[in-house]
């Protein structure tokens, strides 16, 4: 009856956790995320990308649309859901504004995302996607100074240990901000009102 | 036997794999203390990225007046399942494995993406979409229930949330 009890307790914080977010700024600026009361700067990182190369984050995203997510390989839904639904949309945009877009996916589990296994899964997505991993205190640096929950290991046994990451995907503009996250639960129609919208955002008004 | 008839039109084909798996079963059973009478539906696993792991969904509901338990999942498809579930403390979110997981009386239990699901690991062999395949659930009252699950593109995974929102809006999103 314990247990009962308190697998109750969780559902009702799931079931909350899930409601709550999502909705604040939709009304003002028309975008399906989550806007940011203030817009979040891109930090200057350099970590390693699949071909073994550094990849200087701020340089190479000028003047893309950048989608920015930490997770790691053996996520179970969240990770690849969003990458899913991402290059769902994507793939239906026409080349020219798709081409306007970098996504790019940071593991938070270096130690078994190996730039080889992190290219192997990201193809199964999109061939384009970025895929980038470092050491661990700086990626969490990274996340850090993003304002995004830092990742979590929790070692169980050597080969198979849990791991909790930020659930949102950030989006940046051409203006090297990030107005809007994607939390998990945003659908493919969410994504294909928003990715165009994004392209040619200047948020002047 | 309830089946599930408003689907989302965005997606035909995951909307028509789960009308053919939203009929899978009832398991009457009286081992326990009192009959309990489970009744299961959408029972769908994501294709897996890598081949090594993937995840189980399905929604129950209990049609009897007690309490049931699920302890434990198998299926020849893999060679350890796990029942998880995922918790989410802000914007973070990460998973733990659980004993098992309360059905209550007159209730029910969703398990889907973002929250409780079976980890299916070390998987024997290829799974792609459109495959399905047996697996036997244990429960501590109701007994086995033999269900059969169909493997659904990551992409397509909105679509099998949002038909259980539908029928359970309260439920986990």
């Amino acid at each position: 009856m314990r247990q009962s009890a308190s697998v109750a307790a969780s559902i009702c914080l799931i079931v909350l956790a899930g409601c709550a977010p999502g909705r604040e700024g939709t009304a003002s600026t028309g975008y399906r995320g989550r806007v940011f009361p203030e817009p979040r700067a891109k930090v200057e990182f350099t970590l390693t990308d699949t071909e073994g190369q550094p990849f200087d984050f701020r340089a190479e995203t000028d003047g893309y649309v950048t989608l920015l997510f930490f997770g790691y390989t053996y996520c179970p839904d969240v990770c690849p859901i969003h990458m899913a639904n991402i290059a769902a949309v994507l793939e239906d945009l026409p080349l020219e504004l798709r081409q306007q877009f970098k996504v790019i996916f940071v593991t938070t589990d270096p130690r078994r995302d190996t730039p080889e296994r992190l290219r192997q899964w990201l193809d199964n997505f999109d061939p384009d996607f970025i895929g980038l991993t470092g050491n661990r205190d700086r990626i969490n640096e990274i996340e850090m100074a993003l304002g995004l929950p830092t990742s979590v290991i929790e070692e169980t046994d050597a080969a198979d240990y849990l791991v909790g990451h930020s659930a949102s995907v950030l989006a940046f503009t051409k203006d090297n901000l990030a107005h809007i996250s994607y939390p998990f639960g945003t659908r493919q129609i969410d994504w294909a009102h928003d990715l165009p919208k994004l392209v040619n955002e200047g948020w002047t008004e | 036997m309830r089946t599930r008839t408003v689907l989302p039109d965005f997606l035909p084909l995951a909307a028509a794999l789960l009308t053919l798996t939203g009929i899978t079963g009832c398991a009457p059973r009286d081992r326990g203390p009192e009959r309990v009478e489970l009744e299961i539906s959408s029972v769908y696993v994501a294709e897996p990225v890598l081949g090594e792991r993937t995840a189980m969904y399905f929604s129950l509901q209990n049609l009897s007046e007690a309490d049931d338990e699920l302890v434990a999942v198998s299926t020849a498809v893999a060679a350890r399942a796990e029942i998880h579930r995922t918790l989410r403390e802000g914007d973070a979110m990460r998973m733990e494995p659980v004993a098992s997981l309360t059905v209550p009386a007159g209730g029910r239990l969703n398990l889907a993406p973002g929250g409780y699901h079976i980890m299916l690991l070390d998987l024997q062999g290829p799974l792609r979409a459109g495959d399905r395949f047996h697996a036997t659930l244990q429960f501590r009252h109701a007994g086995e229930l033999e269900v059969r699950a169909v493997v659904l593109a990551y992409a397509d995974l909105e679509a099998a949330l949002a038909e259980v929102q539908q029928h359970d809006p309260e439920g986990i999103r």
